[in-house]
């Protein structure tokens, strides 16, 4: 399965110039990895981008969250939903803004994959609760943007990309080797070198990295886990679209880590629906919010 | 600039940093002694109580609290319910009031993340931009990832003023407190369990005869009095006390007919009643919990003259729990009605115990006998309301 170690090099030379982080959000990834930082600092920085400023009050105002009273200030926000979530929120904000924008050309369709990557994070949020992850905002985190890699590509080599879908929409060849095959490189690694430059956690990296699969022999971590089965779970139930129309069973060390039994995923289908009505207000983001 | 100054600059930029380094290192070390220290402080409480005391005074160490309520979850009808008060004055009482009227303390225990709440002076505690001021942090007490309560902490401190670090200190302190709440709820329990299967036992024998009814549960009074009043140690008193209530354990084994003879035993029949002693001990060594009261069982018809059994023991050679039984079981009987004679007052009783003192007694016991007797006649009125 994996490509050797020279061959994706080189590929990955084609992406010398990876976008960057604004620097409010760079800004902010670093200050939170500090113990000693306060909602105070964070607000300071976070107030410095009004528009940005905005959009996490009124996701962190949205039914997702469902704190009973109003949030009105970042500092508020941080205090009641925590470091980690109000991080993760400017972060989604950026990236949507940086590869999600509305377009929509051939075969990708933004909107529908924007919804894909809510509805993974939406149940890979679910199923991190399920076996008691420690954060489970990470997980949503995870989800949204397990696919930035796919965004990437097409930014470089568009061409490839639908190239790259259209056989594994005619074929059923999973995406991602579809990708190798064209591009000499695919989504998952290419997220992955877009996480590590942007200095996002260790394990959310992961996760992007690990999204079809795990390394042979060891146990996946949860996040990983998570987000990948979310990932197939959303593909088969036909949540948004990824152009990815490969098999969409659950590798069974990740089903066998979640206690993913048939009667469960049913029970889950139910609630996810529920759940994602709740997540409305991050599907508004492509409607040029 | 010659290149030997670009290296004395740049060692001196690599000193400061390593001197950073071992500052941010020595600061880590002292909050690890600290938070340690106060974790074994709570976690060395051994009942519920205890522990939510303990967590107060521990969490004054981490923050400089004003005032603070705690609350126990009541799973049952899924509420808080407000258990230790510390300081609470009747202004800051309504402020509290109010975060559990608009459902901010249940969904801060449903996160399982403390939430800090600034709180404006003009009664509302919603206001985030009063960075001075005061602020309330909602502390979820959880164990095993279910919640048992929370703790409510006002500050003299803005509600974004909190570091990570702080919040993460008072959540592993509360963390702690959760799993020692957890330990206390478990061990009084089994505590509860085990005297609850002592009695039953007790009862199994004072079932067997109704003329010895209530017998266990006077001598195991008796000796606790005794073992009190001699100041003796609360693992000894426990003893005499447990020891007292399962004494004559082993006349489960004895037949009916010797056990309820309403004539006098024969020489044989004596022999068979004077196995219960060590039927009983032999019945209680099987018991990892019970055997500490093997000596005491056995020996509960030893006598000071070394004329009892059954191994005729002499003096001090007797445990002294057994020495203690030994008077509270013949006190008891001498006082209760028996099939071979009619109860004696307790003055009669007393006075009986006092003559065989240095006899079938120990001198000492029979001291303190006599020291708790005036306690004892009261309980007797208590004793005799019993059904």
């Amino acid at each position: 399965m994996t490509l050797p170690e020279a061959e994706l090099k080189a590929a990955l030379n084609r992406f010398k110039d990876l976008p960057t982080l604004p620097d409010v959000v760079a800004r902010v990834m670093q200050i939170v990895s500090n113990p000693l930082t306060t909602a105070d600092d964070l607000n300071q920085v976070i107030s410095l981008d009004p528009a940005l400023t905005f959009k996490v009050l009124r996701l962190a105002n949205s039914a997702f969250y469902g704190f009973p009273k109003e949030i009105t200030t970042i500092t508020h926000a941080v205090t009641i939903l925590g470091f980690n979530t109000i991080r993760n929120l400017a972060l989604s904000v950026s990236v949507h803004k940086m590869f999600f924008s509305e377009r929509e050309r051939g075969l990708f369709n933004y909107r529908d994959f924007w919804k894909h990557c809510v509805a993974v994070g939406v149940c890979a949020r679910m199923l991190a609760a399920r076996v008691g992850y420690k954060n489970e905002d990470n997980a949503f985190t995870a989800g949204l943007l397990h696919d930035i890699g796919k965004s990437l590509l097409d930014r470089v080599d568009h061409e490839g990309l639908l190239a790259a879908i259209a056989e594994s929409r005619a074929t059923g060849r999973p995406l991602r080797e579809a990708e190798r095959a064209r591009l000499g490189t695919d989504h998952a690694a290419v997220g992955g070198l877009l996480a590590g430059n942007w200095n996002l956690p260790h394990d959310l990296r992961q996760a992007i990295e690990q999204q079809h699969g795990f390394p042979e022999g060891s146990l996946p971590d949860p996040l990983a886990a998570a987000v990948h089965a979310a990932d197939r779970i959303c593909r088969a139930r036909g949540l948004g679209s990824d152009g990815d129309f490969g098999p969409t069973g659950v590798d069974p060390a990740a089903a066998s880590l979640l206690g993913l039994h048939p009667h469960v995923l049913e029970e889950m289908g139910a609630r996810l629906d529920e759940k994602l009505k709740e997540a409305e207000e991050f599907l508004r983001f492509s409607k040029g919010g | 600039m010659p290149p030997e100054s670009d290296k004395i600059v740049e060692l001196e930029r690599h000193i400061e940093t390593l001197e950073q380094i071992n500052e941010g290192l020595r600061q880590s070390f002292e909050e690890l002694s600290q938070l340690y220290r106060l974790s074994e402080t709570i976690a060395s409480a051994m009942t519920f109580s205890r522990v939510l005391t303990l967590l107060l005074e521990v969490m004054h160490e981490v923050v400089d609290y004003e005032a603070a309520v705690l609350y126990l979850y009541d799973e049952r009808g899924a509420q808080l319910r407000p258990n230790l008060e510390k300081d609470v004055t009747a202004d800051l009482k309504a402020r509290f009031a109010a975060q559990m009227e608009d459902g901010s303390l249940l969904w801060a225990l449903k996160q399982g993340r403390i939430l800090a709440l600034a709180d404006n002076r003009r009664g509302r505690a919603d206001d985030a931009e009063s960075e001075e001021g005061r602020s309330f942090l909602l502390v979820p007490i959880q164990a095993r990832g279910k919640p048992v309560g929370l703790l409510d902490l006002a500050v003299a401190a803005g509600a974004g003023s909190f570091s990570q670090r702080d919040l993460s200190l008072i959540g592993i302190l509360a963390n702690q407190a959760g799993i020692s709440l957890e330990n206390a709820r478990l061990y009084e329990a089994i505590r509860r369990d085990y005297t609850d299967v002592i009695q039953a036992l007790a009862g199994a024998v004072d079932a067997r005869d109704h003329y010895t009814r209530q017998h266990s549960n006077r001598v195991s009074l008796y000796g606790v009095a005794i073992a009190r009043h001699m100041r003796l140690e609360q693992s000894v008193i426990e003893a005499v006390q447990f020891g007292g209530l399962l004494h004559d354990i082993g006349k489960i084994g004895i037949p009916d007919q010797i056990l309820n003879k309403p004539s006098r035993l024969s020489e044989e029949e004596f022999q068979v009643m004077k196995s219960h002693s060590a039927l009983g001990a032999g019945l209680l060594r099987q018991v990892d919990s019970l055997s500490h009261l093997v000596p005491l069982v056995l020996y509960h018809h030893e006598r000071f003259d070394g004329r009892g059994y059954p191994d005729g023991l002499v003096g001090k050679q007797i445990p002294l729990g057994a020495r203690i039984l030994n008077v509270a079981d013949s006190f008891e009987t001498i006082t209760s009605d028996r099939v071979y004679h009619k109860a004696r007052s307790f003055d009669e009783g007393l006075a009986e115990i006092k003559r065989c003192s240095g006899g079938q007694f120990d001198p000492e016991i029979v001291a303190a006998f006599d020291g708790v007797f005036g306690e004892l006649t009261r309980w007797r009125r208590g004793l005799a309301e019993l059904p």
